[in-house]
């Protein structure tokens, strides 16, 4: 059986374009460190990384790297317990052959 | 704020959060495959409902924007039951942890799977109560350490999905909560599925994770488990979930057709003609009247109570009433008595405060209650002389109006004891005259057991006929 994911995330193979999106991070409501890091784990783009400064209640939430890398395929959102984050798309961009091999390779 | 711009705001229960869970609790992934899959499939929220009983994953229902219950300790099933009978439209899922749902319960678990109705059942296996602080549970693998097992849990686990597939669930699914995409997979199918469906979702708990020196039991789900397409009967057992967990849907059936019963023949039809009564129902004028019969179990104060709020209903079918009866624990000679409430509007109290019309069988009652009679100021009271002492009636207020007949010793002397009830509603039709005599007869004759419709209209009428010599 196959999921249906919404076809926002899917990649437009005909023009080479990947959607571009918007991380949002509620850094109150992260609960983030050893225990979670959930987001960072499971993001195949590697956007995020735990940051250093702690949130209010002693967590450290994540925080992006690389804001432009993220393709909105929604798992940041899906995997973290505590609804601390979330991805909106606000665009697609074209891949260049190059970044198709070097995926190809690390894939 | 933030959170409304997530994609899942509408769900979420927004004022609740942050959520409550520990760091590094995955029930909450769990509650965001529930809403992505009421998202895919297009369910109108207004239309789901979550019942949740008591526990940590249990808490999935207050943290959703639908409308949920939160029941008590194990009767989340039976719960969502009754939502799903009283509105069928419904989506309803019972959402729970493993002691709430196989343990404390584990009957209306295995009751589900016989019902057959459309329930989803999404146990979450954390392996223990965790809640409070980490007991064993029903699931609790054999050898693990528990702070009710400090040196190893020495019972074997019970297998949910085994337990599930052997009561009659019509589809049984496994997955994790490292395995949110497959979840959803199951969850949609399950929501599809016209029967009781049943997914056990393995979730990792920090405190089990602690006392058991495990590092991380979610890497270890995503080393270990195996996302099946066919599963076989081995991949259904899962003693040791340190080793090998198979995750997939193990049946996903359709609901079968239940043939028709042809056990229950109604006898009471073949009676029915011979005392056809024929009555006219009117308006009754009553507003909200309170009917109380009292005496002691035995003398047909249950049946009486039936026989007023049927005769009522002949009369006026317009009213909304209620029967509520309350007696002690012996079958026969413990105070006994039955609140009939006829009120033009509905009722939303059942019990009766007090009442305008009391029918007093026996003292008893009154007696247990320190000889005090309930009655309203501008009552009516009708007493069966020969049972009740009738210095308990002495310091009523003088508005009280009191009817006498000696009901028992009537029947007696005429017809059986157990007709009394009878000969007093008789009386109580001719001297209060809220409802006419013929209501009153066709609802005896329905009340009555088959073969003795005729004495007991015989007991109405001489109760009907009765002047005070
Ligand atoms: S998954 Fe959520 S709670 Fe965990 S670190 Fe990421 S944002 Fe924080
Ligand atoms: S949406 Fe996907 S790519 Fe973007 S940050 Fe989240 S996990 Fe990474």
């Amino acid at each position: 059986m196959k999921h249906e994911v919404s076809p926002v995330r899917y990649w437009n193979i005909q023009e080479c374009t990947i959607p571009v999106g918007k991380v949002t991070i509620i850094a109150n409501f992260c609960k983030g460190g050893e225990d979670c890091d959930d987001c960072i784990r499971f993001c195949p783009e590697k956007v995020l990384e735990r940051g250093t400064v702690p949130n209010e209640r002693g967590f450290f939430p994540p925080i992006l790297v690389d804001d432009g890398k993220c393709t909105v395929c929604g798992r940041c959102q899906l995997y973290c317990s505590e609804n601390a984050i979330f991805v909106e798309k606000t665009g697609e961009r074209v891949v260049t052959p190059d970044e198709i091999a070097h995926r190809e390779e690390n894939s | 704020m933030e959170i409304d711009q997530h994609p899942y705001a509408d769900i979420l229960r927004k004022e609740m959060m942050p959520n409550i869970w520990c760091p590094g609790c995955r029930i909450g992934r769990i509650k965001n495959t529930f809403i992505e899959t009421i998202q895919q499939l297009g369910y109108d929220p207004d239309k789901c409902t979550v019942v949740s009983g008591i526990g940590c994953s249990s808490r999935i229902a207050g943290y959703l924007n639908l409308d949920t219950i939160h029941a008590t300790h194990g009767r989340a099933i039976p719960t969502a039951l009754g939502v799903k009978l009283a509105n069928p439209e419904l989506k309803v899922s019972v959402m729970g942890g493993d002691g709430d749902i196989l343990g404390i319960g584990g009957n209306h678990f295995l009751a589900l799977g016989r019902h057959g109705q459309d329930l989803n059942v999404f146990c979450m296996n954390n392996f223990g109560y965790s809640m409070t602080g980490f007991q064993h549970g029903p699931t609790t693998p054999f050898g693990a350490r528990t702070i009710t097992t400090s040196s190893g849990n020495p019972y074997a686990p019970v297998n949910p999905v085994a337990v599930a597939m052997a009561a009659g669930y019509t589809f049984v699914a496994r997955s994790t909560s490292a395995h949110p995409y497959h979840l959803i997979d199951c969850m949609v199918s399950a929501m599809k599925n016209r029967g009781p469906s049943f997914i056990e979702i393995l979730v990792p708990c920090m405190l089990y994770e602690r006392r058991n020196k495990i590092k991380s039991l979610e890497a270890l789900f995503l080393d270990k488990a195996k996302i099946k397409e066919t599963l076989s009967a081995e991949d259904i057992d899962q003693s040791d979930f340190m080793k090998r967990i198979s995750l997939g849907i193990f049946r996903d059936d359709p609901v079968r057709q239940r043939p028709q019963l042809s056990l229950v023949k109604s006898t009471k039809k073949v009676a029915a003609g011979k005392f056809d009564i024929k009555y006219k129902s009117r308006a009754s004028g009553i507003k909200y009247m309170q009917i109380r019969m009292e005496g002691t179990g035995g003398q047909g104060i249950v049946q009486g109570g039936k026989v007023m709020i049927k005769a009522a209903m002949n009369m006026d079918p317009k009213l909304n009433s209620t029967l509520t009866k309350r007696y002690g624990p012996e079958m026969k000679g413990g105070s006994c008595l039955t609140d009939v409430l006829l009120s033009s509007q509905h009722v939303d109290y059942p019990f009766v405060d007090v009442p305008d019309l009391l029918l007093m069988m026996s003292g008893l009652v009154a007696k247990e209650r320190g000889g005090k009679v309930i009655i309203n100021d501008k009552g009516t009271i009708v007493v069966d002389e020969s049972m009740v002492d009738l210095s308990l009636l002495e310091n009523l207020p003088k508005t009280v109006k009191v009817f006498k007949i000696p009901a028992t010793q009537i029947a007696r002397e005429n017809f059986r004891v157990v007709v009394a009830n009878n000969v007093l509603m008789g009386f109580v039709c001719k001297t209060t005259s809220i409802i006419d005599k013929n209501c009153f007869k066709a609802a005896i004759v329905k009340s009555a057991p088959p073969g003795t419709e005729e004495l007991n209209l015989s007991a109405f009428e001489s109760g009907y006929k009765y002047k005070k010599s």
